[in-house]
């Protein structure tokens, strides 16, 4: 039943440019930081070259299993995803933080695996209810009580940059797919005034978000992330300093490998580098749109839509705290930011992408498509 | 497997989602925009200003200290150096345990465990900057800590530069002596302010700078003395080397792109000090507790001793005093700290007559053969009776012989001739009541009092002319330092005279030029020749004439001149002066001496001065000769 055309090579070949870039430049940022911890400057490298070894052959083999096997786990996969993250909540926290899991070598967020389930989810279920989408009761509220429940779970790590970016994937899918404005609007509206009470009413992250605001005119006053960020990137200039040659990684950035490795990228390779790997993602980004726009049915939609703009969120999360417009969140760059993680799940990603793309339709261009509609 | 059928419906709900999904495109577009821009305005136009900060985020400037100028006396003999020492330090990072390694230290370094243990703590945070433990260690801790190196981890060594004076005893009042700067003298007004540092956009970094400021926080000032006076030329500029350091401080190395910027020695100097002769003072004056001793060379004004008893140790002001010791020395009655040459002010006495004579003299109230009424023993004046320090009294005596013999009944009478208001006047113009510029630190100005001081504090007519009864004698409201006394018998032993005093002779700068000082005339004394004739001829009677008070002073084959003085101290025994020159017919030296509490002048101060002299007029003979023996032989050589 599956065609036997070829993938989306085009897509295929931005993300080997991320993944690789991503490591060597997780080497550059790390090398000194791993030396001074465990003694071995390819503590890090060793195990990013790893994940991206799994990721590659991840994106080779989901490449090739038909997308519409996983319906049929979807609610499962939520389900397990939403245990998961009350089991996180026992775990040893990090820096303050009960975000990660760890069974045996295997350490991940389960609020990442939740954003796929979501989508996953949310696909499989946008797809069947399309016609009563319009309807608040039945298929609104329910989608509601999920992130409801999840957030407050991820809240409670805490993890407030996820929250952000999987309900703004969460509002977008919805939107896609036809939810009257109004309702959204209707239903945000507590969310929002439920995270404005958390930050400004109880304290929570107040000083983070002083410093935030603070920090967008005068990136050097607010935090010392912030501050250690754009001095990188400033250093960075047009060209950068060269591969290998920062000087923010010295420890003055802290996470000059995770999550702020597009500052490490910013100084070594400069301003071209910033702008050329924003450019790169953009496309990624379109590309995902127009296998979703081309997708066999509404789950390829669903699901091809979701996929391509949680991964652009996530990059514009990162970057902006990266140049100082956000507040520190801990959501790492996708592809590039040091992390199993992150780079395996998005990898899951990019393969269930490219599946979808395999199996595209023709369709006229939605210019044409725009005018001869209704 | 279910397909997307082209229903009118579906083709609706399509074209909704494509037109839904345009409007999240046109979102990410302007997401990218934004990001982009950023971007650009960091990366590209604030690129410079942020790469400047960077840079000074990095980069750990350590100061080299500069060697500080060495200090000879006026024959090449060393008197101020620098001698390496070792000082321990502590690295925190490395240390790990404050407590065990403070109960290690503590009894090596021998110090108190509590104020070591709240030294460390309260730098620990700094993990790798090092904390200055103790200077000037000796080699034997040193080998102790060597040994346990072990059990004392982060505990270093490093040898720095002590400033060390082999003439400590007198030396901390003439040389003064070399300290670290405080804290709050650094920002206090002790020094220029530096930089501040917090303005928004900083153009240029501090550390491109080292030399403008040139004073920094542990860095040496000199204080007193010549080193506090020549401080600038001493110190030198520190250097700077520029090291890669990570956020903690811990140093990655030298700064590959930055040379370091060498420090520039301070400048060596010679001083006009004669070691010798300053030695020879010392000894003369051993067996009194207090006193001074300033000798000259009236033909250029050079200092060529400089003795303020107590004296105190340079190198021992200069070491890292304790509470107690401080206390110590300032509830010494004898008030080691002050320079009583040129610091402290006294009554000189009989010396000042030749001032009264000069004045006489030049004022035409008396002539070399004038004489007054005779001295019984005492003069009376209105109700009050001045007596003579003579009981038995002089008799009917000249100008010159009144002198020689330091009669006061005599010079009761004449200062009334003189006046009060001529008196004053000759008094400043000999320079008198006003500093002379020696540099040297906080030189006293001394006092003279004029009718207008008078008149303020009696208020006008309400004093009488008695007053210049006592001042013509040097006694009552003068006061005057051993260095201006010294500084007027220069006038007086050669054609009047009087060079400003200096104890700087040369320096050799970084070049290796040699600059030595200009000697200056300071004043001439406003006295005729005649008049200076009158008062040489009675100043060598003073020392030759059977009954001249100086006898002491006197040496076999060299004519001395001078005057003794007995300053009256209500405190208990008399000070004793005595300010002469030798040889009288060429003058070489005048010395002063004063002996606090001795008694009388010619008895106590007169032979002090005659040791000096014979030391330096009998050595310079053979100075002299030894000198003509090598400008012989060298041109024997040259041949």
């Amino acid at each position: 039943m599956i065609d036997k055309s070829k993938p989306d090579y085009f897509l295929l070949a931005i993300v080997t440019i991320l993944i690789s870039l991503g490591t060597v430049m997780v080497y550059s940022a790390s090398a000194i930081l791993a030396d001074d911890r465990f003694h071995s400057s390819i503590y890090f490298i060793k195990k990013q070259i790893l994940w991206a070894g799994i990721s590659f052959f991840l994106i080779f083999v989901l490449t090739k299993v038909d997308y519409h096997k996983y319906e049929r786990f979807a609610k499962f996969f939520l389900l397990f995803s939403m245990i998961l993250l009350v089991v996180v909540l026992f775990f040893q926290p990090v820096k303050g933080a009960a975000r990660w899991i760890r069974v045996g070598p295997i350490v991940f967020q389960p609020s990442e695996l939740f954003k796929y389930a979501l989508v996953l989810f949310m696909a499989h279920s946008l797809s069947r209810r399309k016609n009563q989408i319009k309807n608040l009761k039945y298929v609104f509220l329910p989608y509601f009580l999920v992130l409801g429940i999840a957030s407050l779970l991820i809240m409670k790590e805490p993890h407030l940059g996820a929250v952000l970016s999987i309900s703004m994937i969460f509002l977008a899918l919805l939107f896609v797919a036809g939810t009257k404005v109004k309702h959204l609007l209707l239903i945000s509206a507590p969310l929002a005034v439920a995270i404005f009470l958390l930050v400004f009413a109880f304290g929570y992250k107040k000083q983070r978000v002083d410093d935030y605001l603070k920090s967008i005119s005068h990136p050097l006053e607010g935090n010392y992330q912030t501050k250690q960020s754009v001095l990188g990137l400033g250093s960075g200039g047009v060209g950068g300093v060269g591969l290998g040659e920062g000087k923010q990684k010295l420890f003055f950035l802290p996470e000059p490998h995770t999550d702020f490795v597009f500052a490490t990228i910013g100084e070594e390779g400069g301003f071209l580098t910033c702008a050329g790997i924003m450019i790169l993602f953009f496309i990624l980004t379109l590309k995902g749109l127009s296998i979703a726009f081309r997708a066999p049915d509404d789950f390829g939609f669903f699901l091809a839509f979701g996929i391509s703009f949680s991964i652009f969120i996530c990059v514009l999360i990162n970057a902006g705290v990266v140049v100082g417009l956000l507040p520190t969140t801990g959501i790492p760059m996708p592809f590039l930011s040091y992390g199993g993680s992150s780079l395996i799940f998005s990898s899951i990603g990019m393969g269930m992408l490219l599946n979808i793309s395999r199996q595209t339709r023709y369709v006229p261009s939605p210019r044409v498509l725009g005018k001869t509609g209704v | 497997m279910e397909r997307l059928e082209h229903t009118n419906e579906s083709l609706g709900g399509f074209v909704s989602r494509k037109q839904r999904a345009r409007i999240l495109i046109g979102f990410l577009g302007i997401s990218v925009l934004v990001l982009s821009l950023r971007l650009f305005f960091l990366q590209v136009i604030k690129a410079s200003y942020y790469k400047l900060i960077s840079e000074e985020n990095r980069i750990h400037a350590v100061p080299l200290p500069a060697p500080r100028g060495t200090i000879k006396d006026r024959n090449g003999k060393i008197i101020a150096f620098n001698r390496p020492s070792y000082t321990i330090f502590l690295i925190p990072y490395e240390a790990k345990d404050l407590d065990l390694l403070s109960q290690r230290l503590a009894p090596i370094l021998n110090m108190d465990l509590s104020w070591l243990k709240e030294k460390l703590k309260a730098n620990w945070s700094k993990k790798y900057e090092r904390i200055k433990l103790k200077k000037e260690v000796d080699f034997k801790t040193i080998c102790v800590i060597e040994e346990q190196n072990q059990d004392l981890p982060g505990v270093i060594y490093q040898v720095e530069q002590t400033r060390s004076y082999p003439e400590g005893s007198w030396a901390g009042h003439v040389l003064g002596y070399v300290k670290e700067l405080s804290k709050g003298e650094l920002s206090g007004d002790l020094v220029s302010p530096a930089k501040s540092a917090d303005s928004n956009e900083p153009t240029s970094l501090d550390l491109d700078s080292p030399g403008k400021s040139s004073y920094r926080l542990g860095g040496s000032i000199g204080r007193e003395g010549v080193e506090k006076q020549y401080d600038d030329l001493l110190r030198g500029k520190d250097g700077m080397t520029f090291l890669e350091v990570t956020a903690a401080g811990k140093i990655l190395g030298p700064l590959e792109d930055r040379k370091p910027d060498l420090p520039t020695k301070g400048t060596d100097m010679k001083l006009t000090i004669d070691l010798d002769l300053q030695a020879e003072a010392e000894s003369a004056l051993a067996t009194y507790e207090s006193g001074a001793v300033v000798a000259l060379d009236p033909k250029n004004g050079e200092i060529l001793t400089l003795v303020s008893k107590p004296g105190i140790d340079a190198n021992f002001l200069g070491g890292a005093l304790n509470p107690e010791e401080w206390k110590e020395i300032l509830q010494n009655p004898f008030h080691p700290l002050l320079s009583r040459t040129i610091q402290a002010t006294y009554a000189p006495a009989s010396t000042l007559k030749l001032l009264t004579a000069g004045a006489a003299l030049e004022s035409k109230v008396a002539h070399r053969d004038t004489y007054l009424s005779p001295c019984f023993g005492s003069y009376q004046f209105g109700k009050r009776a001045f007596r003579c320090w003579r009981p038995e009294g002089h008799g009917r005596l000249n100008l010159v012989d009144a002198i020689i013999q330091s009669c006061d009944v005599y010079f009761y009478q004449l200062g009334l001739k003189v006046g009060l208001e001529r008196w004053s006047h000759y008094a400043k113009l000999c320079g008198f009541g006003e500093q002379m510029g020696v540099d040297l630190p906080e030189e006293a100005k001394g006092f003279i009092p004029s009718p207008e001081y008078y008149n303020k504090k009696y208020g006008k007519g309400e004093w009488v002319k008695n007053l210049v009864i006592n001042l013509a004698i040097g006694q009552g409201e003068v006061l005057v330092t051993p260095l201006q006394l010294a500084g007027f018998y220069c006038g007086l032993a050669t054609d009047g005279t009087i060079y400003r005093p200096h104890i700087l002779k040369e320096i050799t700068t970084t070049q290796g030029r040699v600059i030595t000082t200009q000697s200056e005339v300071l004043r001439r004394l406003p006295f005729s020749a005649s008049t200076l004739e009158l008062l040489k001829e009675a100043m060598i009677g003073v020392v030759n004439d059977a009954s001249g008070t100086g006898g002491l002073a006197r040496i076999s084959d060299v004519t001395v001149a001078g005057k003794t003085g007995t300053a009256q101290n209500p405190f208990g025994e008399a000070h004793a002066w005595f300010v002469g020159y030798a040889p009288a017919e060429n003058p070489k030296i005048v010395v002063a001496v004063l002996v606090e509490n001795a008694g009388h002048g010619g008895t106590f101060a007169a032979p002090v001065a005659k040791a000096i002299i014979e030391k330096y007029l009998k050595r310079g003979i053979i100075a002299d000769q030894k000198d003509s023996i090598i400008a012989v032989s060298s041109l024997n050589f040259g041949n």
